[in-house]
């Protein structure tokens, strides 16, 4: 009885050892659960531009090709647009640059192809890479892949300066001009008033 | 009401004018609101603000971060708030600003009862509220998509605005009758506004679930702020969300009749004693 304590580290040691190996060999059994459908050199994604000069405010869109070269379907996938900021300055907020950006795709037959076209609205200056990921569309292999990204679209956003952003310049202007005009006229108007 | 200004209300009704009381007080009132500079000073500074945020908000609009919708309803809300925190800050100054300038003895000598001049300064406070109205109504429509939302719009924003700043006005002249100072009546005032606007800016979760709702639909300010929101913004009918009028027409009578009933109280002193 006074051993066991001693045994204590050993049995831990012989359990982790137990369940590394059952990691180990369980990984690779269920990245193959999708056995059959193409694995991730299979299938490919290509965009329609490469680069793309636009300015804040503008909207601009790009296509993308899914294409299969496998001899078997793939599962019904999804397709998701990310952004990111190749200069430290450009905040992005991915929600703010697209309206759309997860796009759910039927299984895609082998060797064939399905197009899908993203809008992007470019809502700060600098340079930006946008592209394209697709993962299956399934909780039970999303994690197995394949998971395939486009070729990054180079979107380079000048800054677009609208002294009259949607016409309201006359307005914000106009009014409380016309209130100080008002007003203005109305003291002069009592002054002279009681001057009289 | 300054003295002179009282002589000649008090010279009116000794008069054979057949005007009620609080007529001729509302009418006083009004004249030294909006002919005295303070009310104009006021509308100014809101335009200078509106002009800020419309600006804004349409450049905005311009990046595709809002939509017309967001924007009209935006310039709305700030309408409303802007519009119920001057009416209840002009009134909080009504009663107590005469008690501390030395005029409430003279006003309280007329033959006018107490209930007649609180009724006439409240009235002449909400003027402030349909003039912010008219200063935001530009910018509504520069902003606007079509007629419709413009329509919605202006009009929502008319009827809850209205039963808010009654009841904040009403609010306002309730804190101004027992309250010795002004800087007291005007700091309750602003706190109690402050207190009702507050959770409106708690971060979204907070506002959530059946405390946030129940709070939301009780508080007269946030209930009529969302009833706003549903219309312009949500393209909901006014039917769809009537309900989230029931606390502002309940809360507007009933601080009305508060008030009514209060301002009999109105003594030279202030303070809650008899």
């Amino acid at each position: 009885m006074k051993r066991l304590p001693r045994l204590g580290p050993v049995v831990a040691a012989a359990l982790l050892g137990t369940l590394l190996v059952a990691a180990l060999v369980a990984g690779p059994a269920s990245a193959q659960e999708g056995g059959g459908q193409p694995s991730a050199g299979e299938v490919a994604i290509s965009v329609s531009k490469s680069e793309v000069s636009a300015l804040t405010g503008d909207r601009f869109t790009f296509t993308t090709e899914i294409t299969n070269s496998g001899s078997e379907a793939t599962p019904s996938l999804i397709a998701n647009l990310n952004f990111v900021s190749l200069d430290e300055s450009t905040y992005i907020d991915p929600e703010d640059w697209s309206p759309r950006r997860t796009v759910n795709i039927a299984p895609v037959g082998p060797a064939s192809s399905v197009r899908q076209s993203w809008t992007v609205n470019p809502i700060l200056k600098g340079d930006v890479a946008v592209y394209v990921v697709v993962l299956p569309d399934s909780p039970g292999v999303a994690g197995a892949g394949p998971l395939v990204a486009s070729p990054a679209v180079h979107v380079r956003v000048g800054e677009q300066r609208s002294l009259n952003p949607g016409g309201v310049l006359p307005v914000v202007l106009a009014v409380p001009g016309v209130l100080a005009l008002a007003f203005a006229g109305l003291r002069v108007g009592r002054a002279r008033a009681r001057g009289a | 009401m300054g003295s002179e200004s009282y002589d000649v209300a008090r010279s009116r009704l000794g008069g054979s004018s057949s005007r009620p009381g609080w007529l001729v007080v509302a009418g006083q009132e009004v004249r030294d609101l909006w002919l005295g500079g303070r009310g104009p000073i006021l509308l100014f500074a809101f335009s200078l603000l509106l002009s800020v945020i419309t600006y804004l908000t349409a450049a905005n609009k311009e990046l595709n971060l809002l939509d017309q919708k967001d924007t009209v309803n935006l310039v709305m809300q700030v309408t409303l708030a802007v519009g119920v925190a001057l009416a209840l800050l002009l009134s909080a100054d009504t009663l107590s600003g005469e008690r501390e300038r030395g005029t409430l003895e003279a006003l309280l000598l007329t033959p006018l009862v107490p209930r007649e001049i609180a009724l006439g300064k409240l009235l002449a406070a909400l003027t402030v509220w349909p003039a912010v109205v008219a200063v935001s109504v530009p910018y509504a429509w520069a902003l606007r998509i079509g007629t419709g939302l413009f329509t919605d719009a202006v009009a929502s924003a008319i009827v809850v605005g209205t039963l808010v700043a009654i009841t904040f006005a009403s609010l306002g002249v309730i804190v101004s009758i027992f309250s010795s100072t002004n800087r007291l009546s005007v700091a309750v005032s602003f706190f109690a506004f402050v207190a009702l606007v507050v959770p409106t800016q708690l971060p979204g979760g907070l506002g959530k679930g059946w405390l946030g709702d129940a709070f939301s639909r009780v508080n007269p300010l946030t209930a009529g702020a969302h009833f706003m929101d549903k219309v312009i913004a949500s393209n909901h009918s006014w039917s769809q969300d009537a309900s989230w009028l029931v606390s502002p027409i309940l809360a507007a009578l009933i601080a009305v009749t508060v008030a009514a009933v209060l301002a009999g109280r109105l003594r030279l002193q202030g303070g809650m004693g008899r």
